[in-house]
């Protein structure tokens, strides 16, 4: 099979990227750019940043392989997967590594398949994963000064929009601005009429404010109850059950939900399409049962001395 | 037994055996095989051997 891999330089830093991009013996190599840079790959270069998925379509069209590889220029191939033998119709989905996260988009597929970029800002293609492979890609964190400004564009563009609220709700939430985090994705999941991953991971995150942030305990654990529905193996969620409870200090329900977390988390299919946060399967449950288990056993152990 | 209502008998009472067993009876009736063994592992790890004892589900 042949693959194009096509990368859009924002930030200036796609060198390591094609590097990285070599392991998939690329026939074709295509880089957007906003600001001249010297390769050997073909560079097509565009005049300003104010739609990164009309900018990837266009990549698209001058595609010359059967099979279309995607990568952002923040991120590098650290594992490879077997590539042989590809279904013609399927999506693939890949893992992208985020510090302690793991999340799940679609990178690879066949030209057939007519797939187009969406979203100006936040670019991904326009189909879910429909099968995934055992290749991660690392995502550096980078800070882009323009997404406010690009965001505020879209939504007047697009008022009827829900997807700028789904954005401009988590910009907020990454800079700790609860009020209107809250605000955005409760208008974003009132007004939504689909209930996928990004809509249960936007819930999962209101509660994780209403719970830890403003102490509104019972909202929290009913917005919980309606993520765990849609996925009982996510052990976010009962990770963030134990969270609450720990706050409200009944300890010995929060280990019973860290421990959740543990022996259902430890059952979730490797390849699946929900994100994952690592640590919330061992490592983090593990301490805070250690936690709760002492402050537990020391309360005791005080109310004998005591009586 | 709506699955959200077995969920909130779930964070009632963490430590019934009963509120387990319902949601995996949920996940099996619908076929959905894995979560229904993922709630399996969990019974028969927290409660094992005495995962059918009704003794037990009144101490939880």
């Amino acid at each position: 099979m042949e693959i194009t891999v096509i990368v859009l330089n924002k930030t200036d830093k796609v060198e390591n990227t094609v590097q990285s991009a070599l392991n998939l013996k690329p026939k074709q190599i295509l880089i957007g750019t906003y600001t001249p840079i010297k390769s050997k790959y073909e560079v097509v270069e565009f005049q300003e940043k104010s739609n990164y998925s009309a900018d990837l379509n266009k990549l698209l069209e001058m595609v010359k392989s059967d099979w279309v590889f995607y990568i952002k220029d923040n991120e590098i191939i650290i594992q490879m997967d077997d590539l042989d033998c590809l279904d013609d119709k399927a999506v693939y989905g890949v893992q992208i590594l985020q510090d302690d996260i793991i999340i799940k988009e679609s990178r690879l597929w066949n030209i057939k398949n007519k797939i187009k970029f969406k979203n100006p800002i936040f670019e991904k293609p326009n189909m879910r994963p429909t099968k995934f492979l055992d290749v991660i890609l690392y995502q550096e964190k980078v800070n882009d000064d323009r997404v406010l400004k690009m965001l505020e564009a879209w939504k007047k563009s697009n008022p009827m929009m829900l997807d700028p609220y789904y954005y401009k709700a988590f910009y907020a939430l990454g800079n700790k601005n609860f009020k209107e985090f809250k605000s955005l994705i409760i208008h974003y999941l009132f007004n939504s009429r689909v209930n996928d991953v990004s809509c249960v991971i936007a819930r999962y995150y209101l509660a994780l404010v209403q719970g830890l942030v403003d102490g509104e305990t019972n909202e929290a654990i009913s917005n919980l109850v309606l993520c765990l529905a849609e996925n009982p193996l996510m052990a976010e969620f009962w990770c963030l059950l134990g969270d609450i409870f720990t706050q409200t200090q009944n300890f010995e329900k929060a280990i019973i939900f860290y421990q959740n977390a543990i022996l259902l988390g430890s059952r979730r299919l490797k390849l699946d399409e929900w994100p994952m946060h690592i640590s919330k399967y061992h490592e983090y449950p593990t301490e805070m049962i250690e936690k709760c288990t002492n402050i537990t056993k020391n309360t005791k152990q005080y109310t004998i001395t005591q009586s | 037994m709506l699955l959200t209502e077995a969920l909130y008998k779930v964070v009632e009472n963490p430590t019934s055996l009963q509120n387990y067993k319902n949601i995996k009876q949920y996940f099996q009736e619908n076929g959905i095989e894995n979560i229904a063994a993922a709630f399996g592992y969990l019974i028969e790890t927290r409660y094992g051997n005495n995962s059918n004892s009704i003794e037990q589900d009144r101490q939880g």
